[in-house]
Formats: structure tokens, C-alpha cells, sequence
């Protein structure tokens, strides 16, 4: 299978039901990306995001395992539903940690689960390259959470150049991210390595 | 759902702030289950926008102090112009410079005073409302699930619910701020100037005609610009 390039969701699902053992770690790599970004985005923490997965693809195998799964080209539909239905129940679950801060007597921002040292960096490098009023323009979008009518009255920047200042921004953010992510990962290979 | 129909109506945006209709979001889902450039678009959007609220909080959208960049080619002049450089700067700085400033931090106190006074008379008719025995009110309470949030039950009658949030002692003058925002994370209003009053917390009264059912995010933080969530609430409006 894993030498006829990705395997499709109807050979993975047959492989599951013949016991091909690569069958499942391919329905994880290929699935569990998704489940755990729409967990965290629900949840907000990767504690509970780990859960979810774990449990989602516990019920996905079981399912398939006991001819659930009427169609294969619906696994990922059926992944989904699973994974909603598991978020469901975190969400209600009363052992669940509550994610928000404590009133503290210092102030301690929230931080954002989705955040990590690269994105950080790659945000700071992004808006070096900005001109001041372009940050002003994604200070009001994206901070102060103004209406375009009100941005555009504010500072007078019109819809194309608005799209183009996104645009602009999260691209150079993007690359900015993967390059500081591989260097990341790089480093933390490298110690591994001499094990 | 095209990509064409993604891109222009910008939906990944707008899924990732909350912004899409829930049939749509879950059209979404579904989509992205499927679809691995949209799935690799919508984690980069995710982080895009939290590192861009990271750098908010952080002030590194903010305005560069004013400087001068009408000097920047004076200094390539300046051997050849110094003598006439001098004497316009000279004027501009002690007698143009203060004068601007001066009418700046006027009109700061000025705008500064006004919101202090409208956020007094909003925390007054706050705490004289709360004795009355028709005003709902909701003690928010940090350490709750989204589970279980701090509901408030209103009627047709209510026209405002009061919000009681204990806080440890602060120091003189600190003034804080609410925002309530929709599930759809639309800010559905925003409290500023809130002091701890004798009873230890801020009290606050949310005007509930114009909210409709459903569960809110209610976010504290020191009532200056930028300034970091101090904590988060959940906040369920429920009608008789
Ligand atoms: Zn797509």
C-alpha cells in the first residue's frame, strides 16, 4: 500500500476490515491532523485535543471493525461526525479542567492554544516588513475587530488594497512559519539522532 | 462548495473567526475533512489570526511613536544648510513642537474625562439598580466550564441584567473593562471604566434587550488599549 503512493479511504477501510495493520496508522496520519485541530479550536487546550483524538479514532476503528461504516467514500464525513460527537461529550464531561485563567492578582494574558514560539516569531517578522499604516489596517481587523466601514473610514484604505494587505501579510506569514518550523524541528532531530 | 465560492466569499477567515453561520461552518467541516489544501489553509489561518491578536495584545500593531522623518534629508543637507537648519529648527522645536503637543494632551484629558464620567453614571445606575428586586444578576465566576456557564434567566420586562465579578484588592485608580461578545464572536458590547467598588468586585449593568439567547463570552481586562485578558467568562442568556 505504502509503496503505491496515499492509499484511498475505501483501501484503508478494507485493509482495517482484512487486518492490514498499516491500514489504521495510514486512516491516523492521514485523519488525525483534522480531528485534533477541530478539537483544540472547540476545547482550546491540547489536553483535551489529545482526548478527543485518541477517542475519535478508537470509535472510527471499532466502527469499521463492526461493519458500521456503510460507505467508504464517506469515511471522512463519518470521521467527523465521530469526532463532533466526542467533542460533545468533552465539552459536558464534569472531569474536564476549566481552561480559563484564575482572577489573578497580576495580569496573566490568556495564551492561545493555536500559538507557538514560531508563530510568535513569524508574526513579528511579518510586521517588521509592514508600513505603520498597513499594522494600523490589521490592528483594527484583526484586534480591534471593526467593521470595514469603520477601518476604511478611519484610516481611508480601500477594498483591494485591504484584501491585498491580508493577502500580503499572512503569505509572508506563512513562509515565514514553515521556515522557522523546519529549523525548529531540525533542531530538536538533532539530539534524537545520536540515541 | 467551490473553491472559487471559498475564495471569494472568504469563508476560511471567516470560519476561523467565528464568523460563518453554523450550517455554514459545518458545510465547512466537512469540506476540510475532505480537502487537504483547504485544511492546510484553515491551520494557517488559525495561527495567522492568534498570532495576529498575540501581536495586538502585545502592541506590535501599534502606531510608531511620532518621529520626524522631514529630518531624515535635512541630515544629508545639513553640511551645506546647516546655519539655515538650525534656525528652522530651532523654530519648529520650541515654538511649534510644544504648541502641537500642548493641544494634543489638551484634547486627550478632554476625551479622557468625558469617558471616565460616562463610565461612572454607567457603574452608579449599576450598583443603584442591583438593590431592585426585578434586575437579574449573574456573578461570573472564572473557574466554570463552558459546560456549565453562569446563566442569567430575563424576561420580556428586563432591560438590563447586573454583572458581579469579585476581584482581589487593587491598587487606587485601576479601572478595568468587559467585552461580551456573541457565540459567533461578534462583540455584542463592551463596559469600560469599571472600578472595584467596597464590595470587593466590579458591577456592571449589561443593557439584555438588544441580546438574544445563547451563551457569551464575557473578557476582563484592564480598561486601557491593547491591554491583556485578565480572565474569561461564560455568560448564558436564557428567556422565560
Ligand atoms: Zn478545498
Amino acid at each position: 500500500m505504502s509503496d503505491q503512493g496515499p492509499a484511498s479511504d475505501a483501501d484503508l477501510v478494507q485493509g482495517l476490515l482484512n487486518g492490514v495493520d498499516s491500514a489504521g496508522t495510514g486512516l491516523f496520519e492521514k485523519y488525525s491532523g483534522r480531528v485534533y485541530y477541530l478539537a483544540l479550536r472547540e476545547l482550546r487546550s491540547h489536553a483535551d485535543a489529545q482526548d478527543v483524538r485518541s477517542e475519535t479514532f478508537l470509535r472510527v476503528f471499532r466502527a469499521i471493525q463492526n461493519q458500521q461504516l456503510r460507505a467508504p467514500d464517506a469515511l471522512a464525513s463519518f470521521i467527523l461526525g465521530i469526532a463532533r460527537n466526542v467533542i460533545m461529550e468533552t465539552f459536558r464531561s464534569p472531569h474536564r479542567a476549566p481552561h480559563e485563567s484564575e482572577m489573578p492578582d497580576l495580569p496573566a494574558p490568556i495564551e492561545d492554544p493555536m500559538l507557538d514560539e514560531e508563530a510568535r516569531q513569524a508574526i513579528a517578522a511579518t510586521l517588521r516588513r509592514l508600513k505603520p499604516r498597513e499594522r494600523e489596517f490589521l490592528r483594527l481587523h484583526y484586534y480591534e475587530d471593526l467593521p470595514k466601514e469603520e477601518i476604511a473610514r478611519r484610516i481611508g484604505i480601500a477594498e483591494d488594497r485591504v484584501r491585498l494587505i491580508k493577502h500580503r501579510s499572512l503569505k509572508s506569514f506563512r513562509e515565514m512559519y514553515e521556515r522557522l518550523k523546519k529549523i525548529a524541528d531540525t533542531k530538536r532531530g538533532a539530539p534524537s539522532l545520536q540515541v | 462548495m467551490t473553491h472559487a465560492d471559498i475564495e471569494n466569499r472568504g469563508t476560511i477567515e471567516a470560519y476561523v473567526r467565528r464568523r460563518l453561520p453554523a450550517s455554514d461552518a459545518a458545510a465547512f467541516e466537512e469540506h476540510y475533512f475532505e480537502c487537504d489544501r483547504c485544511f492546510a489553509d484553515v491551520h494557517a489561518m488559525e495561527r495567522f489570526v492568534a498570532a495576529m491578536t498575540h501581536a495586538g495584545r502585545r502592541g506590535l500593531l501599534d502606531p510608531p511613536p511620532a518621529r520626524f522623518p522631514w529630518l531624515m534629508p535635512a541630515f544629508a543637507l545639513v553640511t551645506a544648510l546647516s546655519l539655515v537648519l538650525a534656525a528652522g529648527l530651532a523654530f519648529l522645536t520650541f515654538v511649534r513642537l510644544p504648541e502641537r503637543e500642548a493641544r494634543l494632551r489638551q484634547a486627550l484629558e478632554q476625551a479622557k474625562a468625558g469617558r471616565d464620567r460616562i463610565a461612572e453614571l454607567d457603574q452608579r445606575s449599576a450598583l443603584d439598580s442591583a438593590p431592585q428586586a426585578n434586575v437579574p444578576v449573574a456573578i461570573l465566576e472564572a473557574s466554570r466550564g463552558p459546560d456549565q456557564p453562569n446563566s442569567v434567566l430575563v424576561d420580556s420586562q428586563t432591560r438590563s441584567v447586573l454583572l458581579w465579578i469579585d476581584i482581589p484588592p487593587q491598587p487606587p485608580g485601576v479601572k478595568f473593562g468587559l467585552a461580551i461578545s456573541a457565540p459567533d464572536g461578534r462583540v455584542a458590547n463592551a463596559i469600560h471604566g469599571l472600578e472595584r467598588n467596597q464590595n470587593g468586585a466590579l458591577a456592571a449593568s449589561l443593557p439584555v434587550a438588544q441580546l438574544a439567547d445563547g451563551s457569551y463570552r464575557v473578557r476582563l481586562s484592564l480598561d486601557q488599549p491593547s491591554a491583556p485578558i485578565l480572565a474569561e467568562y461564560r455568560l448564558a442568556v436564557v428567556r422565560r
